[in-house]
């Protein structure tokens, strides 16, 4: 059977829910408590996730033959999933780049990458891009390391 | 007395105007560029208010709230599509209006009535507060439990329509929430055994993730990044009269109830205010037909409604701690990180900030009219910024606000994986906003039910045998099930006829 984007949805998030209740009962319990404890509010979530992404499922049975339904038409087209995945790989290198280089070295490697891939195959003029990059990197580390004293990641190799 | 001199006097501070008048024009650009909205500027600028003084941080805050609400109806007059969802219908009238010839007045009257909503909003806000605030200070955990428990409920199922969806997006949020140490007896919860989960999972890294980071990357995967070209030209005066006003008083007066309560139900805010509001002086109105066609009345509906939404959305989050919309969320959580708690007691306990968020709105509220209209002849120069430019900027001030929220990587790594979370929300149409507001209020809800145990000997029973706490529960239980009950009986009807 051939689920549709909505059901799909409703799988992962029946998943998510049936893996936190299986980690639930590993939540340490004061004994002698009066109250319902810790473990109470996690059963609530998962009970509600799980509750209503079963029916969710059950809703949009046959709703991607419905054309007023959204589960007619596909997310994204083959192209949109190609430049999702890019733009989320973006996001994973810098949150990598960040840890590792630190904000002074990967925010411009990372700034310009994006404005070159934001630009879907748009012109770029490049001066503008590299006083872009220059002035926001520069900009947000004094601003912050500086003038309000707030630490900015410095990396792990430095 | 005191205290409200006091605050007036902090809220004239020159480093206060100038921070608010500043974030205030950003937050107009931010409101007129589609995809971008104030609320999501707050979230950018969340992080910088950390290492200020409050009132500092504060009066950034609300700038960008007022200016971002205002600024929505621009994109929607000059090229028919929404700055942000506050102003939908501000384009069914607005847009044809410019087409017409009309983009000046439409403008004009987009600024003002912008204004009107706001600043009358905020001084209901300012009258019903404090009374609130008294009666809330006379419940008790269960109702307080139960009020928190309504709120959510309420969200979850009026914010898209379908409850079982919105019921979702407020179980991760629940579930999201209980990483960390458990608000009553410090036990961990979910933390995979990594230091940095011990704190919990934090606010600015999921809004930021959920709002900023997935309108950036779901923009750039769906194409959405150019806008039409503006062609309106003559932009200059002020465009409308006295007369254009005073003939519509009824659409003015009935669209500012309407904002102002719909802005006050937790969560709903401008997005819903403008819509409902729009329909409603729509359906009263003698010339129904020409609604639609760029007439004054839509624009001013639209536009005083999602104003007047601020003031409603003040009034639950300065007296019972519960945000209206989401950039009160945000202004809740800066009142967190900044060492106040939100709720009943904050009213009391400091009046001289409560006056000041007032007084600070409606300063923000005077400057973005004043702004406004003195550079309206420069508002299609706003939806020229190349969005590629825009974005990267965006997402960079993304990492350095998970970052600097709470010094660590682990928050950065949180709100890409929260980017991941509304990726799969936006494929189900799951609304984001119950996720926000279930994941806030968490951990009030929890340790009001617990401490509702722990105070009786009679388990759950109070919950539903004191008469407020009753009837929050029944309203949550009634908005799930009225759909259900409205749409079979609606069935029925059809078959009799």
């Amino acid at each position: 059977m051939k689920l549709n984007r909505t059901q799909v949805v409703g799988v992962i998030f029946l998943l998510i829910a049936a893996f936190f209740a299986a980690m639930t009962p590993s939540i340490h319990v004061i004994d002698g408590l009066y109250e319902p404890g810790p473990r109470i509010f996690p059963y609530l979530a998962e009970g509600i996730i799980a509750v209503c992404s079963i029916i969710m499922i059950i809703q949009a049975r046959g709703k991607e033959k419905d054309p007023t339904a959204p589960e007619s038409k596909p997310y994204l087209d083959k192209a949109g999933w190609k430049r999702l995945g890019l733009a989320s790989a973006l996001m994973i290198a810098y949150a990598i780049l960040l840890t590792v280089l630190g904000f002074l070295i990967s925010t411009p490697i990372m700034t310009l990458a994006f404005i070159f891939v934001l630009s879907s195959g748009e012109k770029v003029n490049k001066i503008a891009a590299i006083v872009i990059t220059a002035v926001l990197t520069v900009g947000i580390y004094f601003l912050f390391t500086e003038l309000f004293s707030i630490p900015l990641p410095s990396g792990i190799l430095f | 007395m005191d205290a409200f001199l006091s605050s007036f006097m902090t809220s004239l501070d020159p480093l206060n105007l100038l921070l608010m008048a500043v974030c205030a024009v950003i937050g107009v650009i931010f409101g007129a560029i589609p995809g971008l909205s104030g609320g999501m500027g707050m979230t950018l600028i969340l992080p910088l208010t950390f290492g200020m003084a409050m009132y500092n941080g504060f009066s950034m805050l609300l700038g960008m709230y007022v200016g971002g609400i205002s600024g929505s109806f621009i994109a929607a007059v000059l090229v028919g599509i929404p700055g942000s969802a506050s102003s939908i219908a501000t384009c069914y009238d607005g847009y044809p209006m410019s087409q017409k010839g009309q983009t000046s007045k439409a403008l004009a009257l987009g600024i003002i009535c912008s204004f009107m909503g706001t600043f009358f909003s905020v001084i209901v806000a300012m009258l019903l507060s404090g009374p609130i605030a008294d009666l809330a200070l006379k419940l008790g955990p269960w109702e307080l439990f139960s009020l928190c428990f309504c709120a959510v409920v309420l969200v979850a199922s009026l914010s898209r329509g379908n409850a079982v969806k919105g019921l979702i997006g407020a179980g991760i949020g629940l579930l999201a929430a209980c990483v960390g140490m458990d608000p009553v007896t410090a036990s961990l919860r979910f933390t995979f055994d990594s230091v940095y989960a011990q704190g919990g999972i934090d606010m600015v890294a999921t809004m930021l993730g959920i709002y900023a980071l997935l309108q950036v990357t779901a923009d750039f995967a769906k194409g959405n990044q150019k806008l039409p070209e503006v062609k309106a030209k003559d932009l200059r005066g002020i465009g409308v009269t006295l007369r254009d006003f005073t003939s519509n008083v009824k659409t003015i007066v009935v669209s500012f109830v309407l904002g102002l309560w719909i802005g006050f139900l937790p969560g709903m805010g401008s997005g819903l205010a403008n819509l409902v509001a729009y329909a409603q002086c729509k359906s009263i109105s003698k010339n129904q037909e020409e609604w639609g066609t760029g007439i004054p009345q839509g624009v001013m509906a639209s536009e005083v409604s999602n104003n007047a939404a601020i003031g409603g959305a003040l009034i639950p989050m300065m007296s019972l701690g519960i945000p209206g919309d989401a950039p009160t969320a945000l202004l809740l959580s800066g009142l967190i990180i900044h060492g106040m708690q939100p709720g009943p007691l904050l009213i009391s306990s400091h009046p001289e900030f409560v006056y000041f968020t007032f007084i600070m709105v409606e300063l923000a509220a005077i400057f973005v009219v004043v702004s406004e209209l003195l550079t309206k002849r420069w508002f299609p120069f706003l939806l020229k910024v190349p969005y590629h430019y825009l974005y990267s900027a965006i997402l960079v001030m993304c990492y350095v606000g998970a970052y600097t929220s709470t010094s660590s990587i682990f928050n950065v790594f949180m709100m890409v994986f929260f980017l991941f979370i509304g990726i799969l929300f936006q494929m189900a149409d799951i609304p984001a906003s119950p996720m926000i507001l279930a994941f806030i209020l968490a951990e009030n809800l929890e340790s009001y039910f617990r401490k509702g145990f722990s105070y009786t000997d009679e388990g759950i029973l109070p919950f539903f045998t004191r008469p407020v706490s009753l009837a929050f529960l029944l309203l949550a239980a009634f908005s799930v099930f009225w759909p259900v009950i409205s749409a079979k009986m609606q069935q029925k009807k059809k078959a009799k006829v």
